[in-house]
């Protein structure tokens, strides 16, 4: 049980079995929607979250964090051995608590790694009470 | 006969490709990350590896996030493509844990080129996380085109 309140939660990607299972030809050009795997870790001040993005340029990646939640959005481009260009689609939501200070949020992307710092309000930081 | 051919072949290939969804599993490129689909290329599936004959270069691409060049170890050797790379897991200092998909791993691939390969041709470089090596095919080896004459 870890002592930081959780400040982030995974919403499970509900659509993702459907996408999968679909086989309309939108679908096929389009190429598969890929969860990618995150690390979340969280201190006092904020959390950090790393996210495997191989493939992705910067501005192929949306990161859009709205009221309580956080989508990691991003397109690879992707090259089938008969030559066809497509892509393929890497997103993934998590649920974020209100302690994160949305406007102090800041995103990194370097060697396919997504790197997000998302810091806590101050009020919320944990702080040590000293006593006299 | 119960089958024909063809449903021998779709089956075996079934297999095939279910075998190699496993190995992946097992090659320790990460649990609990599901790449769902192949993608049609020959050779390695969707296991973030592939090796593709283009006509006159093979060319291999493995998906390596968050690795620098020097970690990588690439050689080629009578034919034989071998790569090498290890990713420490990183958990910063004074952090808690909530999720740690990622992890480290160790990646050990060799590939033996079915062509001859000409080793002075050989490029290598590091994008976005993803490592493309190029490897060009001998001379003896480029496919030539037969012209068909009427006779």
């Amino acid at each position: 049980m870890s002592k930081n309140t959780e400040a982030m939660t995974q919403v499970e990607n509900v659509g993702q079995g459907r996408d999968l299972g679909r086989r309309d030809a939108e679908q096929l050009e389009r190429g598969p929607t890929l969860t990618p795997a995150v690390d979340i870790f969280e201190n006092d001040d904020q959390v950090l979250l790393f996210a495997d993005l191989p493939g992705v340029k910067p501005d192929a990646l949306n990161v859009v964090l709205d009221e309580d939640s956080l989508t990691v959005e991003a397109r690879r481009p992707w090259k089938t051995p008969d030559g066809q260009e497509t892509w393929f689609t890497y997103r993934r939501s998590f649920v974020v608590s209100p302690h994160i200070d949305a406007n102090k949020v800041s995103a990194r992307l370097e060697n396919g790694v997504l790197r997000l710092e998302l810091p806590k309000h101050e009020a919320v930081r944990r702080r040590r009470i000293p006593v006299s | 006969m119960m089958f024909r051919f063809q449903d021998f072949d779709d089956a075996f290939r079934l297999l095939d490709d279910f075998r190699r969804e496993v190995d992946r599993l097992y090659e320790g490129y990460g649990w609990g990350r599901w790449a769902p689909t192949r993608t049609r290329s020959y050779g390695y599936g969707w296991s973030g590896i592939q090796l593709q004959d283009t006509g006159n270069t093979y060319e291999l691409k493995a998906d390596l996030p968050g690795v620098r060049e020097n970690d990588i170890e690439l050689s080629l050797e009578n034919n034989t493509l071998t790569l090498n790379v290890e990713r420490a897991p990183e958990v910063p200092e004074g952090y808690t844990v909530h999720r740690q998909e990622r992890g480290g791993w160790k990646l050990a691939r060799s590939f033996t080129l079915p062509a001859k390969v000409d080793p002075e041709k050989v490029r290598a470089s590091l994008t976005d996380g993803v490592l493309t090596v190029t490897v060009e095919k001998a001379p003896e080896s480029q496919p030539r085109r037969i012209s068909v004459t009427r006779g």
